[in-house]
């Protein structure tokens, strides 16, 4: 998988996830970039990103992630 | 190199301005109890006292030093404070010998009453606060007050600080007095006699007392100063009679005079129906009789000068005349 | 030693001194033993505790570290073995990092809530006629320990997630729990971020930093002393004979205890912060101008923030993953939808994060139902969000009007005063005659009662809090207002420093005349 597939996949799972079908996320988006990107949505984009890629973030990672492009880089070492 | 410099004159300026601003907003915000007593004794020229009395309010209410400057030509300031202990009366000595060599100094022994060094924090700041800043000052501070209490009596401000609600026009003034340390009263209490004790009735003075009295005579005799002990009328309190009786024998012992005005009223014609102010201080009426008692004492026994016509001695004179035309007794 | 009072004055500058004429490399011993100095002064009994969790977790995080190294796997070794070796070494690690956290959360709650704990059970079982006596100890609860405790469990989970490397040195790890400007009353810091704060790094003295330092703990001082204490006075005599007041009086108090908290916490913070900052070290924000927030969660992404992360990383984020909430979530899912799923578990975790907020900040059920209160709202802000944006949308407010969002503040600032009305009262049945007296129509509107606080003090009061706002209002605009001074000429610098200073010393509430209250987070 590279990085333009995972953009697209993951681009999809925020759409979902924030309910907003114009949502686009690049490299460096961060949590304050997007409307409503708390700790509850957080956890819960988390569990919807694991669920489309098929794997499992450790704790390090979810509480460790700056942007976007963090999450991406995890998704390409372990799917 | 050069920016250091500017900061460390910079800081500098800065403390030295806090400095002058921290004690100009104490001197607004204390409690100003008493200070027309004390501190117009720091304008007095100096060297310029022969007599000095140092005590409690008992010294301020029955000495009026004016009179004995108008009848006798002495030059006397009561450097006192209400309820000054013994211990505290040391310092107070000690404060003011850095200003004035006195031939004579009239020591208040009422403290005599007290084991402790002061008699209540209310009272110790009138006599504290007051004081110049010096040495002796801190001395006494830390001499007087438990740990806890220093810093309340080293940075006044924060005792007072909540005066500021208070604070009125009077409090930013130079204070400035024609007293001379009398506190002068025509208010009267009438009172009854004091109750006759034999002369050997005696109660033993209490150490702490005792060890500062002490300290206070050494001292005079050190600086080659005549100690002279005294008490004034009044209510006799806490067999504060059969104490001072043992005053005597410590007199005695140091080989000076101790009036006792408190067990010697016929003396002086002292009648407790007029001449108290409260029970405990004299009002003028007794003060004038008190004054005239020590001036021909001092004629008879210390060989003092007279001022009256000494030209160093012109302002006595003006500030006698104003004094008149102030208190009318 | 509280930070208000003059042995802390000389103890700070003690420190400062001594911090910069020791060796850059020692800094961080001479910073050691200056906050046991300041930890041991309140009793050397409490400390016993301190020492007992600074040895439990350091020796836990290097027995994990242990662990983590033991898996350096041999090259040859093959994928299956590999995992059950990892299997294993997760499995010891686990063990350790519960047993840690095990021991030292024991000791906060036997020594905070034993006793709240053994007389809500006999009241309960009270309620189904099974009475006891329950045997109640006298324990002192020793100060801080609620926040060390919190800062090395976080430690010890981080070591145990990777998040950092375990600290060898057990006495730079000794000042990393002990900290002075933070061990009383937080803030609640990471380990990694003190790192890079540079708590062990000795940085070389810098004017500018320490200026600023020097003047965020003046602030401090003022918001404590000025304004905390002084509204204090008022909040207590109205909170103490709330029957006889009115409405308006008891509404204007909630009012005056928000502020009063706020300006108490927050000062200490700056004094903490600020203190920190001279000596060239970073600590974690605790407020961002919690009462410019426009909704509920917001103030709490504002308001005491380290310990809102701590919740989030170390209990929102674990019971979320648990095992059987991912579990009651496929459950969720495959009988009710992904969007229910989701909120339940959500709402789960929200709630237990909240009960727990509660109970940390007092032993007492009115700090829990004042947790309680805020999980409710904002699972009700969470739930009720589409309805509410659709409202919006059908009557076109314009979310971007500054009235909007004035509405929104006040709002939220309402709400929050309503909790402080559990959170300030001494039991729930306090708060309830609180809230009684506002809502009763035979509690009249007001009393000519006084509050406390005579025309004067309110003045000073008034412009106190006017500066607080403004400050605030520049914290929120994410302006440093310590950098718009520094702009100014140095005549006005030093007027506004003067100002500042002597505003402390003249209108604050200290020295024997009162007697300051102690800071309201100290036993917490």
């Amino acid at each position: 998988m590279n990085r333009e597939e995972i953009f697209e996949r993951l681009n999809e799972v925020f759409r979902d996830v924030f309910d907003d079908e114009e949502l686009t996320v690049t490299e460096d988006t961060t949590a304050a970039d997007v409307d409503g990107w708390d700790s509850l949505v957080h956890i819960t984009l988390i569990s919807a990103v694991e669920d489309e890629f098929d794997i499992k973030f450790d704790m390090k990672s979810i509480v460790g992630m700056k942007n976007v492009g963090d999450m991406a880089d995890i998704i390409e070492r372990e799917a | 190199m050069k920016r250091t410099i500017f900061r460390i004159v910079k800081v500098t300026a800065f403390m030295l301005i806090f400095c002058v601003l921290f004690s100009y907003a104490t001197f607004v915000l204390r409690n100003k109890n008493e200070a027309n007593i004390v501190l117009p004794f720091y304008d007095e020229p100096k060297n310029s006292l022969d007599v000095v009395f140092i005590g409690s309010s008992h010294m301020m209410c029955s000495i009026y030093p004016m009179e004995l400057y108008d009848r006798y030509g002495i030059a006397s300031y009561v450097f006192a404070s209400s309820a000054q202990l013994l211990p505290q009366s040391y310092y107070q000595l000690k404060e003011a010998l850095r200003y004035q060599s006195p031939k004579v100094v009239v020591v208040d022994v009422s403290g005599i009453i007290y084991d402790t060094k002061i008699s209540s924090n209310e009272y110790a700041h009138v006599q504290i606060d007051n004081m110049s800043f010096s040495p002796i000052k801190y001395q006494a501070i830390f001499d007087l007050f438990d740990k806890s209490e220093m810093s309340e009596y080293i940075f006044n401000i924060i005792r007072f600080h909540s005066r500021w609600k208070e604070v009125t026009s009077e409090d930013y003034k130079k204070i400035t007095s024609l007293t001379k340390g009398a506190y002068i009263s025509t208010d009267c209490t009438p009172a009854e006699p004091n109750p006759e004790y034999p002369t050997d009735y005696k109660m033993e003075i209490y150490p702490t007392a005792e060890e500062y009295l002490r300290k206070i005579i050494e001292l005079c005799i050190d600086n080659e100063i005549t100690p002279l002990l005294f008490n004034s009328p009044a209510l006799e309190e806490a067999n504060s009679i059969p104490r001072c009786n043992s005053v005597k024998d410590l007199a005695a012992e140091y080989n000076i005079d101790f009036i006792d005005l408190n067990q010697n009223t016929e003396l002086i014609g002292f009648d407790t129906a007029t001449d108290y102010r409260d029970p405990y201080h004299c009002n003028a009426y007794g003060a004038m009789k008190v004054t005239s008692y020590l001036g021909n004492y001092f004629s008879e026994n210390c060989n003092l000068p007279d001022r009256r016509e000494d030209t160093n001695y012109s302002a006595w004179n003006d500030q006698l005349d104003m004094y008149r035309k102030q208190y009318v007794y | 030693m509280i930070f208000t009072s003059l042995k802390f004055i000389l103890f700070i500058s003690a420190v400062f001194i001594g911090y910069f004429i020791f060796p850059k490399r020692y800094r961080w011993i001479w910073l050691l033993i200056s906050s046991y100095c300041f930890y041991f002064s309140a009793s050397i009994k409490y400390g016993f505790y301190l020492v007992f969790s600074t040895i439990s977790t350091y020796i836990a995080a290097l027995a994990i570290g242990k662990i983590t190294e033991r898996f350096s796997v041999p090259p040859d070794m093959g994928k299956e073995e590999k995992k059950a070796l990892r299997r294993k070494n997760d499995r010891k690690k686990k063990l350790v990092v519960s047993a840690a956290v095990l021991i030292n959360f024991g000791i906060l709650f036997f020594i905070k809530y034993y006793n709240f704990s053994v007389l809500s059970l006999a009241k309960f079982t009270g309620l189904f006629g099974f009475d006891f006596s329950p045997h109640t100890l006298s324990l002192v609860l020793p100060v801080g320990i609620s926040f060390y405790t919190f800062q090395v469990i976080g430690y010890i989970i981080d070591v145990y997630r990777g998040v950092c490397d375990p600290q060898k040195n057990f006495f730079k790890y000794a000042l990393f729990a002990s900290y002075f400007p933070q061990i009383m009353q937080g803030p609640i810091g990471r380990y990694q971020d003190l790192v890079s704060g540079g708590l062990f790094e000795g940085r070389s003295f810098d004017y500018d930093r320490a200026m600023f330092g020097l003047q965020r703990m003046t602030f401090g001082f003022f918001e404590k002393l000025v304004i905390a204490d002084r509204l204090a006075i008022a909040v207590n005599t109205v909170w103490a004979d709330y029957a006889s007041y009115g409405k308006a009086e008891i509404i204007f108090a909630c009012i005056l205890y928000a502020i009063q908290i706020y300006a108490d916490f927050a000062g200490y913070m700056d004094i903490a912060l600020g203190a920190s900052e001279v000596m060239g070290i970073k600590m974690a924000e605790n407020f961002d101008a919690p009462y410019f927030a426009a909704s509920v969660p917001e103030f709490w992404r504002r308001w005491h923030m380290t310990l809102g992360s701590w919740f989030r990383e170390y209990l929102f984020y674990p019971v979320m993953r648990s095992g059987w909430c991912s579990a009651l979530g496929k459950k969720l899912k495959k009988s009710l939808g992904k969007g229910v799923s989701s909120k339940t578990t959500t709402v789960i975790a929200l709630l237990c994060v909240w009960f727990f907020t509660g109970l940390w900040h007092g032993s007492s059920w009115h700090y829990v139902a004042w947790g309680v209160y805020y999980g409710i709202l904002i699972i009700l802000s969470m739930l009720l969000a589409p309805l509410f944006d659709k409202a919006v949308d059908k009557l076109s407010l314009d979310r971007e009007r500054p009235s909007y969002k004035l509405v929104q503040i006040l709002k939220t600032f309402a709400l929050v005063c309503v909790g402080y009305v559990l959170f300030r009262s001494d039991s729930l049945s306090q708060a309830k005659g609180i809230f009684m007296s506002v809502l009763s129509p035979a509690v009249p509107l007001s009393t000519p009662l006084g509050i406390g606080l005579d025309a004067k003090d309110l003045k000073v009061a008034l412009v106190a809090v006017a500066v607080l706002f403004a400050v605030d209002l520049f914290r929120y605009k994410k302006i440093d207002p310590r950098s718009v001074i520094s702009k100014q000429g140095l005549w006005l610098r030093w007027i506004i420093y003067f100002a500042f200073i002597f505003a402390v010393l003249i209108y604050g509430i200290y020295g024997p005349g009162y007697s300051s209250a102690s800071f309201i987070y100290f036993q917490f």
